[in-house]
């Protein structure tokens, strides 16, 4: 009923206008009545009108009730409120300013944060159902590890006999060059996916322009089709309508342009340029091995069927061919996540702890704001008293306190959302994950991101326009109208409650900077860890060469020796060594192998990382040779296939303490798994390969831990790319000119790329660490900050306040270094338990941190032991100063002011 | 004219609803109403007459309408609403029940 009642006053605020000229008419025929009244009764108009006026009554009352009653109280009273709040706020400036400006910081960084967040985390995947999709892996190949790549015959199977998928794919990512007869055309180092060719359907993607690959067109030997990226089309191809059907060249090869993708399309990452078909360029040999797993598996589940049983389904596909042959390395079984679970796997925790640490700094920025209010509703108390005495009613009292508070979250609100938005366009490219199913430059801004900033400017206006709306409704508010300025029990307990303020602001920053401080701690720590290859003055490129007109590994290994002849006489260059894969990325390659002499058991194997080197690498990269020798130019199985030599291979230190930790490694003879496969497939013989030198470690990445690793000769095994080490005795960039200059002579048609010095290399791999600290550390000094901020206007307050008693101490005889103690103890008391408050807090805030240390525990000591006490340094200083004003009272002055 | 006395709001209302039992009236004919009906007794005044009317429509027991009338010209006509009917009968029993109690009041004292 007073819903219908309330409409009811809604629609006649609607139509107030309306409803005043009706107003108006009924007075006016009341009137007119009263007036023919008392002409009937005689009376002279100017007297009937006179007299109907006095019978009336005050019009301008009547008209008042009447619209009392149409009154939407609501609306009315919050325009009322809102226009006051902007004249008040206009009064005080510098107060407006420095709040809003506080707010906008605030809420803005809490919604950029919240738009990564809400884009990574959040959004499903810009495909058609994505809940559908999951990310398939094998399982239990060597150990017990959940995810390895899965091999091409375990593909094939489970697309032929998977009922609970629609459809599966298999995807993997290679480096490729684009070239082009064209004149002044520069080859290009280009990423592209080969894939199966029904990715498009398991994704529920349609191209923009082109079709996408038929059934037929995914099988070896098929003509080579390639669909590219929008970005490409862009760049590439000046968006030309007609370049469906044009001929490129990648490798080498020539290639027919299909299709181009949406623009809102990178799988499995950005930067993904061309998609091309997985199998076409897979040979038969290849596709059936069920143990070269180097592919990762998508698919799309039945509506009618779960994620588990999905999971199951493809398990039970590997158990059983297994459980066949039980010899391969393949996965004993398989299993299968969502697909956005896997992509954001390693991002949730940074992206919280991140969106955590931000919302501890609108905290902060709250309470100081709340402090802040608090002090001038204290100013004001005089206007407010007199309010209350005329009647004014506490509810609409606190009414209009709580509209200024949430006027200035709402400006501040709005223009945060301009911040947010400007800020989070450049975290994107920086924030953990940003290499992601995110296309480049384009955030996805949707109304949940609105709907954030909007619920935090409430929340905020009200935590912050709250307590002092509360404080100043209550009843000894009216008692301030005689404007006692002495501290009083009223005053006591306002201190308190400031002093707790203070004291959870104090430990929300301590918590931050503890944080900053692990990171930070984790971070020196890295750079502290010997990688096992020489940082300084060292540069690595890529090299590619296109299997056109490097067919043979016979011609590769050619040209991999006249590079590493060619390259050490440029000037300033002091080594030249080659690699399978740039040092310090990752493993390049495991390899499963079996040690002769002990009992070969077919399916139990050893696993070791494998890297392919040329002689002078291990001098070129600062590896030290601690046993035996390294690669001479004999060295290898030969490109013989018929008749392979005995193999040499050089093992890491922690090899050889693993696996042959009882007797001297030299000597000793191993083989291959993938080779012994081949055998069982092909005929031609496994190899053995004699191990000939022991070598230092080095880390496979800065962050990982060292593992096995072996070194077989590159000009023996002669892949397609390599990756050139480079020592110079000058500053590493100068000489890349000269070496490209160098290649080109020796073959125009290759593309060094990626040219990078050591220290880069490393840089890019530290680069998302980096990025989380320094967010941190930014984030942690303005907590800081806003603390000291806070702690200062506190003190400050107080001496004020205490004026006069510290005029007394004075004129007592206190010493400055007497009043400052006493000023300084009185802030320093709330700060202390601010921070020990914050010890606790941190130390069960950091465990959500563990997953982005390294090398320090979640309480590590160092930190603990630094940051509260530089914590409670800061808050002394902010006592300090309020303390300093304090000693230079004039004790009659100060007496005298009340 | 002698004196009207005060009337309370709720009595007013009381008033109002009955004299709309009958039929649809304006805010004139509803004052001359009241004072004819009660003798020249009870005197409604403009200010108190036509908040109350508002009042009981923005409730729901009346509903307001602009008619002709036979002033000359059209004037807002208010008539009772069904709601505003069984309001009506709970104001009659509220007043049985009060005008009871002070009777018994008076007479035993």
């Amino acid at each position: 009923m007073a819903f219908v009642r309330g409409l009811r006053r809604l629609a006649s605020y609607c139509r107030r206008s309306r409803v005043e000229t009706e107003l108006q008419r009924e007075v006016d025929i009341h009137f007119e009545q009263l007036t023919k009244q008392y002409l009937d009764k005689g009376y002279r108009e100017v007297d009937a009108k006179a007299a109907a006026r006095r019978d009336f009554g005050s019009v301008g009352w009547t008209k008042d009730q009447c619209r009392d009653v149409h009154r939407f109280h609501l609306i009315d009273d919050l325009l009322t409120d809102l226009a006051y709040s902007v004249r008040v706020l206009r009064r005080s400036p510098g107060f407006a300013l420095t709040a809003i400006a506080t707010l906008t910081l605030g809420i803005g960084a809490n919604t950029a944060i919240f738009t990564i967040v809400n884009a990574l985390l959040l959004r499903p995947l810009p495909f058609d159902h994505p809940e559908r999709l999951l990310a398939v892996a094998e399982r239990n190949v060597i150990g017990d590890e959940q995810d390895m790549g899965v091999a091409p015959g375990n593909l094939i199977n489970w697309q032929l006999s998977s009922t609970a998928f629609d459809s599966i794919s298999g995807y993997t990512t290679q480096a490729v060059t684009l070239s082009d007869d064209g004149p002044g055309f520069e080859p290009q180092r280009l990423t592209a996916c080969a894939c199966s060719g029904n990715l498009a359907a398991t994704l529920g993607v349609t191209p923009l322009l082109g079709r996408t690959f038929a059934p037929d067109e995914d099988r070896f030997g098929a003509a080579r089709l390639v669909a590219i990226s929008y970005d490409l089309w862009l760049r590439q191809f000046g968006a030309a309508t007609d370049v469906i059907g044009r001929r490129i060249r990648l490798d080498d090869e020539p290639y027919e342009v299909i299709a181009v993708m949406p623009p809102a399309f990178g799988f499995p990452r950005r930067g993904i340029d061309l998609w091309l078909p997985l199998l076409t360029a897979l040979p038969p040999a290849i596709q059936e091995r069920h143990d070269l797993h180097f592919l990762q598996v998508v698919g799309r589940m039945r509506s009618s069927v779960t994620h588990q049983q999905a999971s199951a389904d493809v398990d039970r596909i590997s158990a059983a061919y297994k459980q066949a042959h039980p010899n391969e390395s393949t996965g004993k079984g398989a299993h299968a996540v969502p697909l956005h679970q896997a992509f954001v796997r390693d991002v949730r925790t940074p992206l919280l702890v991140l969106l955590g640490a931000v919302a501890c700094v609108l905290l902060i920025a709250c309470v100081n704001l709340a402090n802040l209010l608090l002090t001038r509703a204290m100013a004001r108390s005089r206007e407010i008293g007199i309010r209350i005495a005329l009647g004014g009613s506490r509810g609409r009292l606190v009414r209009q306190l709580l509209t200024e508070s949430l006027f200035l979250s709402a400006v501040g609100g709005a223009l945060g959302m301009v911040v947010a938005l400007w800020m989070a366009q450049i975290l994107i490219v920086y924030a953990p994950g940003a290499d992601f199913v995110l296309p480049a430059g384009r955030m996805p801004i949707d109304t949940s991101v609105f709907l954030f900033a909007c619920v935090v400017a409430i929340a905020t206006g009200l935590l912050i326009g709250l307590v002092p709306a509360l404080r100043s409704g209550r009843r000894e508010v009216a008692g301030e109208l005689r404007n006692v300025t002495r501290s009083t029990t009223g005053g006591r307990a306002h201190s308190r409650f400031r002093n707790t303020l203070v004291s959870a602001e104090v430990a929300l920053s301590l918590v931050l900077l503890v944080a900053a401080g692990l990171l930070l701690h984790s971070l020196t720590r890295l750079y502290a860890i010997e990688p096992g290859i020489r940082l300084d003055h060292g540069l690595t490129m890529t090299i590619s060469l296109p299997t056109v007109r490097y067919p043979t590994p016979l011609k590769r290994s050619k040209l991999f020796t006249q590079l590493g002849d060619r390259l050490p006489l440029v000037p300033g260059v002091t080594a030249v060594g080659l690699t399978s894969c740039t040092p310090l990325t990752g493993a390049c390659n495991t390899l499963f192998f079996y040690i002769e002499g002990r009992p070969y058991v077919p399916g139990h194997f050893f696993a070791a990382q494998e890297r392919s080197v040329t002689p002078s690498y291990f001098a070129a990269a600062g590896v030290r040779l601690l046993k035996g020798r390294v690669f001479n130019l004999e060295d290898g199985v030969g490109f013989d296939p018929a008749q392979p030599r005995t193999g040499k291979v050089i093992i890491s230190d922690v090899m050889a303490r693993t696996f042959f930790s009882d007797a001297d490694p030299i000597g000793q003879r191993i083989f291959f798994d993938y080779e012994v496969q081949r055998e069982r497939n092909g005929g031609i013989g496994a190899p053995r390969y004699e191990v000939i030198g022991v070598v230092s470690d080095v880390l496979p990445t800065i962050d990982a831990h060292i593992a096995p690793t072996l070194y077989r000769p590159l000009l023996d095994v002669a892949n397609s790319g390599a990756s050139i080490l480079v020592r110079t005795a000058v500053e590493p960039q100068s000489v890349i000119p000269m070496l490209r200059q160098q290649v080109h002579q020796l073959d125009p048609g290759l593309v060094v790329a990626q040219p990078r010095t050591l220290d880069e290399v490393v840089g890019r791999s530290t680069s998302e660490r980096r990025f989380t600290l320094g967010l941190f550390v930014a984030l942690a000094a303005l907590a800081v900050l806003l603390a000291a901020i806070g702690l200062y206007g506190v003190v400050s307050y107080g001496v004020t306040q205490r004026t006069v008693e510290i005029g007394v101490r004075i004129a007592l005889g206190a010493t400055g270094a007497n009043v400052s103690r006493l000023v300084v103890m009185q802030g320093l008391k709330p700060a202390a338990v601010g921070v020990v408050v914050g010890i606790v807090s941190a130390i069960v805030a950091s465990q959500m941190l563990r997953g982005l240390l390294f090398g320090v525990t979640a309480t590590d000591p160092v930190t603990f032991g630094i940051v509260p006490p530089a914590l409670l340094t800061v808050a002394a200083v902010a006592c300090y100063l309020p303390a300093l004003r304090a000693t230079r009272l004039d004790p009659t002055t100060a007496l005298r002011a009340e | 004219m002698p004196k009207p006395s005060d009337l309370l709001q709720g009595t007013l209302d009381l008033l109002i609803l009955k004299t709309l039992a009958r039929e649809p009236l304006h805010g004139w004919a509803i004052a001359k109403r009241i004072q004819m009906r009660s003798g020249d007794v009870l005197s409604v005044g403009q200010g108190s007459l036509y908040p109350a009317l508002h009042r009981l429509e923005q409730q729901g027991w009346l509903r307001a309408e602009w008619k002709p009338s036979d002033l000359g010209r059209d004037a807002k006509f208010y008539a009772l609403t069904r709601t505003g009917q069984k309001q009506l009968e709970r104001e009659l029993k509220t007043w049985e029940r009060l005008s009871s109690a002070v009777r018994l009041l008076i007479e035993t004292a």
